[in-house]
């Protein structure tokens, strides 16, 4: 305020272009935005990061700016740094102390995992070198799939401690994958990385509770093996070394999607769950299973809905765990709010012939799957303290497709769910933020409206607010070249307007109600 | 008989609604526009743009055209907007200040000068470059005598009467053009590599510079502002006090109290929530200094005006005080006081009507805080409250709320961020409990039952 007082109109030497024939700073001077994100704690959005190209160095190097702000876009930091032209910012987490980025250098083959303290200084860098073998893979893999939604990325915050990281990997002729843990008190990491007893390994993170590592393996006899090995892992948070590895077979086989923790601090695993001798992969679930594991791989408490007997009361869905319309469900998150409740977001999706994969097959015998994925609507399954479904109810939008590639046809509706979300990014929805004192979630998903009104992209929220359930819609499209949301503080989303023309990028904020 | 009696009630009746409307104090509405003299000045600046175009130098006509192009349009949007107050009632006592100072002063007669307050909220002056000069009637409010006025007056027209605008428009577009300037930048261009570090390098010399002959205009219109207000006869020393406002500025407060969100907007029926206002944890929680790109000498150069403190030094040394005492008042002291008042409501409806809503709903919680029966400031917070859930209902509300700003008084700092949480059945149920607590002090004001009726509709 103080800076305007008693002003004459001021002169800003950079305000003013000029003709072509001479120069000016404006036609000189060039910044290129590479890519941009919210930072996360959990689901908590804890600020943003805008990584550019603030000047080129030489034929091979460039000046790079880290710019990163609050959760208000408040300037906290700009790191300025020189390297490789070819470097980008693959994610970025927060875990309440400290700040991590992830950097891959294409020229030097490594991913530099840079940590922050709380005085904007850099502490600590792990640097991971990879083989040409390994590059070739994650840029198959993780590096291929660059959705909004950051579906596929994996860098996850330990609260105080530090950060884990599941990147796919490649030793010699087995594809695995590769869990780090970054501590951030000290320089300190550990790598888990199996190799042993199978040709393939597919692991999920699915949470960290008592400082034990939870990963969800799939182990595949040979590449082209189409029954594998479903098993539980729990790895110490502290050395990395594995405590117990247990099959996922109990009453029924699960195969866990992810881990939540309740209210009083206990954690538990869900997903669906399958007949005992049934082949996770192509074969088609009974319902869905909440598990409790202790620190030595036992399992303490297992509880199993059926999608007729439990959800049918409210839906009207098939033993097959088909819904009327809606298809079958794949489930995202599990939330609990502070009476207890628990929610269950899931998102629907079906099967349909594909005329595309069709014509491929009858033209050259292969390469697109004669079925798609339809994406379907929204889901909202609230469960009381003990597991047991209290309502559900579903929330429409406009349905989507993905193509699949040959072979997708086989697939059981719990492999091509995951299939979907981590290969395609194909689901429309976009991530679910809790406030702390639990009285309140929001489910943020995108959809696409071809109305007389409207036509163009929406974004779209439900809103858990002390026990009554809102909707509401933003539409994204706008006179912008593009528009990008990123989540915002809970509540509110931050739209990205980008104007090819004018080469400018309007930043806001908008309210979901 | 039957018709007598009838007409005493009727009388009766009458003189208790008139008697009950008497004790309510009218809805504020926006001073009156003069139509007449916004046209005359909207035209004047036309006719000074052409003179002024007519008379560019033809060396860099196009590059002087553009800039005079642009600043031209700026006033013409000023003189047909709505922030201008040219109602007689207020811009008269301003235009005998004026003309007070002009006819005091021989180099100033002959100048063709458009003073007038704006309704804006920011404490700040300026001189546009054409003889039009607006004083924000959010620096009116911090004064605190007619000389001070005549001083912020002064200040200005010296600028005016110095041609700072001019002279700015002209260095700048000379530097541009200059053989040095260009061949600098041609050379960079060329390069390829580190071009943003060298032309980063190259703009700070130049507003460095531009900013340096910011800081030297203002002090020479210090110096002009004083020799002008001597001449008028008004008391110097407001020079200082003036300069000691602007100085604490950020912390001064037009009332004693400023409104406190916490107990004003606490109700038994909806209790105010800490999780509105509480701090989150940042992602840095100490970022120093030297983290800033500039350093503190380049904050320094980078200012456009000097230190308040630095102006306060070069007006005692050049104002010999010999004993010579002027007058904190010439027009007309009860005038000056009771326009504040006046001007403070200008400002608080104006932000309404602009959709400034976070600046109407404070300045109407400031008024309650320190008289809490000002049936204005509840109807305002009222209507307020609803127009905000009507905004965010429509996606449209980061148009009418500010961000929280370091600049910003802590306690607006604090209802931005409440703003920013609330969620839209929270607006309902905060203006719901509001209207409780305040409607039977309200209840036939004037506008009031019409936002009852749009509060009641969001209600179910």
């Amino acid at each position: 305020m103080k800076k305007s007082i008693f002003a004459i109109i001021a002169i800003m030497a950079i305000t003013y272009s000029v003709n072509a024939q001479k120069m000016s700073i404006e036609n000189v001077y060039k910044i290129t935005l590479r890519n941009s994100d919210a930072i996360r704690q959990g689901s908590e959005v804890k600020g943003y990061y805008f990584f550019y190209v603030s000047d080129k160095v030489d034929r091979k190097n460039n000046e790079y700016t880290l710019r990163i702000t609050d959760e208000n876009l408040a300037i906290l930091k700009d790191v300025k740094f020189e390297d490789s032209k070819n470097v980008t910012v693959l994610e970025s987490s927060f875990n309440g102390t400290d700040l991590i980025f992830l950097f891959y250098n294409e020229d030097e083959r490594t991913l530099e995992y840079k940590v922050y303290g709380a005085d904007g200084k850099m502490k600590f860098s792990y640097v991971r070198e990879l083989t040409k073998k390994e590059k070739t893979f994650l840029q198959m893999t993780y590096l291929s799939v660059n959705d909004d939604e950051n579906t596929y990325k994996g860098l996850y915050p330990i609260e105080g401690l530090g950060f884990i990281s599941n990147t796919p990997s490649r030793e010699s002729r087995d594809f695995t994958f590769q869990i780090d843990f970054f501590s951030t008190d000290k320089k300190n990491q550990w790598t888990y990385n199996p190799t042993e007893g199978a040709k393939k390994f597919l692991g999920d993170y699915l949470g960290t509770s008592n400082s034990i590592v939870y990963l969800e393996v799939l182990k595949y006899s040979s590449i082209m093996d189409q029954k594998p090995e479903s098993s539980l892992v729990g790895l110490s948070l502290e050395t990395g070394k594995q405590l117990f590895e247990i099959g996922t077979d109990s009453k029924y086989r699960f195969y866990p999607s992810s881990l939540s923790t309740l209210n009083d601090g206990s954690s538990f695993l869900f997903g669906e769950f399958f007949d005992q001798d049934a082949n996770v992969i192509k074969d088609k679930s009974k319902g869905f299973a909440f598990w409790k594991v202790d620190a030595a791989g036992k399992i303490t408490f297992e509880k199993y809905c059926l999608w007729d007997a439990d959800l049918g009361k409210y839906l009207n869905v098939s033993s097959k765990g088909k819904i009327d319309d809606f298809g079958y469900m794949y489930l995202h998150k599990m939330v609990q709010v502070a009476d207890g409740s628990i929610y269950a977001i899931g998102e629907g999706y079906k099967k349909n012939a594909s005329a595309l994969g069709i014509a491929s097959k009858v033209l050259s015998g292969g390469g697109i799957s004669a079925v798609k994925i339809k994406v379907t609507d929204m889901i909202l399954i609230k469960f009381d303290k003990s597991f047991d479904v209290k309502n559900a109810k579903i929330y429409d939008k406009n349905s989507n497709s993905v193509e699949l590639p040959s072979g997708a046809e086989y697939m059981s509706a719990a492999a091509l769910g995951k299939f979907i979300k981590y290969t395609y990014g194909g689901f429309d929805y976009a991530y679910t933020q809790v406030n702390k004192d639990k009285t309140s979630f929001t489910v943020c998903y995108s959809d696409y409206e071809r109305g007389k009104d409207y036509k163009g992209g929406t974004f779209n929220s439900i809103t858990y607010n002390n026990g009554k359930i809102t909707t509401d819609k933003i539409n994204t499209k706008s006179d912008a070249s593009s528009t990008s949301v990123l989540p915002g503080k809970q509540g509110q989303v931050l739209m990205l307007d980008y104007y090819k023309r004018a080469k400018r990028l309007d930043i806001h904020f908008e309210k979901l109600n | 008989m039957k018709t007598a009696r009838y007409l005493i009630v009727l009388i009766i009746t009458l003189l208790f609604t008139t008697h009950s409307f008497a004790q309510l104090s009218p809805q504020y509405l926006l001073q009156k526009d003069d139509t007449l003299l916004r046209t005359k000045y909207f035209d004047e600046t036309a006719v000074n743009e052409k003179l002024a175009l007519s008379k560019i130098d033809k060396r860099y006509s196009g590059d002087y055209k553009k800039i005079y192009k642009e600043e031209y349009k700026k006033i013409a949007e000023f003189w047909s907007g709505s922030s201008p107050i040219t109602d007689p009632g207020v811009n008269d006592y301003l235009q005998t200040i004026v003309q007070k100072i002009i006819s005091s002063n021989v180099e100033l007669k002959s100048m063709d000068v458009r003073v007038v307050f704006s309704r804006d909220w920011w404490p700040n002056a300026y001189s546009m470059g054409d003889g039009t000069i607006a004083i924000n009637a959010g620096l009116y409010i911090f004064l605190k005598n007619e000389a001070e006025l005549a001083f912020v007056i002064s200040h200005e027209l010296a600028h005016y009467y110095l041609g700072h605008t001019e002279k700015a428009i002209q260095a700048y577009v000379e530097k541009i053009n200059s053989k040095q300037y260009q061949t600098d930048l041609k050379r960079i261009s060329r390069q390829g590599y580190s071009v943003n570090k060298q032309l980063g390098d190259l703009m700070k010399t130049m507003i460095f510079d531009t900013r340096r002959h910011g800081r030297d205009n203002e002090s020479d219109a210090d110096e002009y502002a004083l020799r002008f207000m001597k001449n008028t006869g008004y008391d110097c020393n407001a020079i200082k006090t003036t300069l000691q406002t602007l100085d604490n500025i950020d912390d001064a407060t037009y009332f004693a109290k400023v409104p406190n969100i916490e107990t004003e907007l606490n109700f038994s029926g909806f209790p105010f929530k800490q999780s509105w206002i509480s701090k989150q944890s940042s992602i840095f929680s100490s970022l120093s200094d030297e983290d800033s790109p500039e350093s503190i000498q380049e904050k320094d150069s980078l200012k456009t005006h000097p230190d308040c403190k630095k102006r306060i030094l070069l007006f005692e040394a050049s104002w010999k005080d010999n004993g010579e005492k002027g007058n904190s008042f010439l027009i007309n002291e009860k005038k000056f006081n009771d326009l504040k008042r006046q001007l403070f409501y200008e400002i608080m409806e104006y932000a309404y009507h602009e959709d400034d809503l976070s600046r109407n709903l404070y300045y109407s919680l400031m008024i309650l805080e320190n008289e809490p029966n000002n049936e204005y400031a509840i109807y305002s917070v009222v209507r307020c409250f609803n127009r905000l859930w009507d905004l965010q209902k429509k996606h449209q509300l980061r148009q009418a709320i500010e961000k929280e700003d370091k600049f910003f008084p802590a306690e607006y700092n604090l209802l931005l961020r409440m703003l920013d949480r609330l969620s839209l059945d929270e607006i309902v149920s905060l203006n719901v409990a509001f209207v409780s607590e305040y409607e039977e002090a309200i209840k036939d004001y004037p506008g009031f039952a019409a936002e009852l009726d749009t509060l009641k509709k969001m209600n179910n």
